[in-house]
């Protein structure tokens, strides 16, 4: 479907802040989170036309989070004002490699499982529960706890190595 | 480690859905009432507005959007001349302006020439601490479902408006269909603003049904501080009569546009 520009004023007018606010939030730097928070705003609307979801704030966040712990994953420590533990989400091996693999689309639109990176974030940097966790990414509370554990194991082998 | 949930009730997250109006309406009205109560919620509330106008200051919608659109690359759509808007283009009455604009009697000295001021202009003249804004909600087996850009309603659905007037004392609802029938909420008769509730999420009296008028429905919400005349800034809008007084200049009228779409029937 065609874009028209002012579908992206609407959309950044009512949501901008709010990526922003999540991109400065991890990055801790001006400049890197406008890019970030600009990136996010395509990467949406690019794949518009399949989006489903009932709350567009939800999954922009999510989108934020995700795009922000991949800039932190792949960038130079020391250029990188994000927070140390921020940080060691971001490098950490998710427990599930598959998904890891997958893009963030396939993941955000067609209904798979949610990077549980972003899991973390929602939990330790938002404060949601793990219920609202699990609402938010579609999963079970059970599902959301257990891929936590399985972060959580996968850090501590990071800080032992 | 927790960080930015500063709030010890209400994480600030769920704040920030509270005021796009992206939560479930049980969860909205709980916070509704405990904003009342708990100094701390409003406090938390007044944060992100300030922080948002801040934000909007430092990032400017057409600085940004002008970026996005050109990182999506040209030719993927149509942006208006010179990347500002043009009335003409809103014509199927701002049925592109999804969001909340501030229209400041200043800049009305021509019909609507506001919309090709430059974007930094516009910008400048944004609502300080928070926007009057509408919400529609959608009565659905589960409760209510908000209503956005990307979730359209049917005819025959029951519709409720809320709005949240951001400090504003005085304000006016009324939406127009497909076919350019005005239809007014707040108040029903349109010949006054009436006093709002400055703060929280108010839901209008009643709720309605939206009947099968094809296009989508757009509501406009004018709210200001001062009383003013609602029929005559919809007619202003509309291009049916002169701009106000140019002793009234001085103040500021805003106005947000909800655009509900239809979804078309079978």
């Amino acid at each position: 479907m065609k874009l028209e520009y002012q579908e992206i004023t609407s959309l950044y007018e009512r949501y901008g802040t709010m990526v922003l606010r999540r991109c400065r939030q991890l990055l801790r730097e001006e400049s890197l989170a406008e890019d970030a928070a600009q990136n996010v705003f395509v990467l949406f609307l690019r794949h518009r036309d399949r989006l489903t979801v009932e709350y567009p704030s939800s999954l922009l966040n999510r989108m934020a989070t995700n795009h922000c712990l991949n800039l932190i994953r792949d960038a130079r420590q020391e250029n990188l004002a994000a927070s140390a533990w921020v940080r060691e989400v971001a490098q950490s091996q998710d427990p599930n490699p598959a998904l890891e693999a997958r893009s963030l689309l396939k993941k955000l639109f067609g209904g798979h499982e949610e990077s549980t990176r972003t899991m973390a974030v929602l939990h330790l940097l938002d404060g949601m529960t793990l219920e609202e966790v699990a609402n938010e990414v579609g999963m079970s509370v059970s599902g959301v706890r257990k891929r936590l554990r399985g972060l959580r194991q996968s850090l501590l082998e990071m800080e032992a190595k | 480690m927790k960080e930015g949930n500063t709030h010890p009730t209400i994480p600030r997250w769920k704040l920030e859905r509270y005021r796009l109006g992206e939560l479930p309406l049980d969860e909205l009205r709980r916070i509704d009432s405990q904003k009342e109560m708990d100094p701390a919620v409003a406090r938390g509330l007044q944060d992100l507005e300030a922080e948002d106008a801040a934000l909007h200051a430092a990032y400017p919608t057409g600085k940004m959007a002008g970026r996005i659109w050109k990182q999506l690359g040209e030719g993927t759509g149509t942006r208006p001349e010179g990347g500002k808007f043009r009335f003409a283009r809103l014509a199927p009455l701002m049925a592109v302006l999804l969001v909340v604009c501030t229209l400041p009697f200043w800049y009305w000295g021509k019909r609507l020439d506001w919309l090709s001021g430059s974007a930094s202009e516009r910008e400048i003249t944004r609502v300080k601490g928070g926007e009057p804004t509408l919400f529609l909600y959608r009565k659905s087996g589960r409760g209510a479902e908000a209503l956005g850009p990307d979730k359209s309603a049917r005819a025959g659905d029951l519709i409720q408006v809320y709005y949240h007037a951001a400090g504003k004392k005085y304000g006016a609802i009324y939406s127009l269909d497909g076919t350019g029938k005005v239809t007014w909420h707040l108040p029903e008769s349109g010949h006054a603003a009436v006093r709002l509730e400055t703060s929280g999420r108010v839901p209008l009296p009643s709720a309605f049904e939206l009947d099968d008028t094809p296009g989508g429905e757009h509501f406009h919400f004018l709210a200001a501080d001062h009383p003013f005349n609602p029929d005559s800034v919809s007619a202003l809008l509309s291009g049916e009569s002169s701009p106000p007084a140019a002793e009234s200049r001085s103040d500021e009228l805003f106005h947000s546009v909800f655009i509900l779409t239809k979804e078309k029937l079978p």
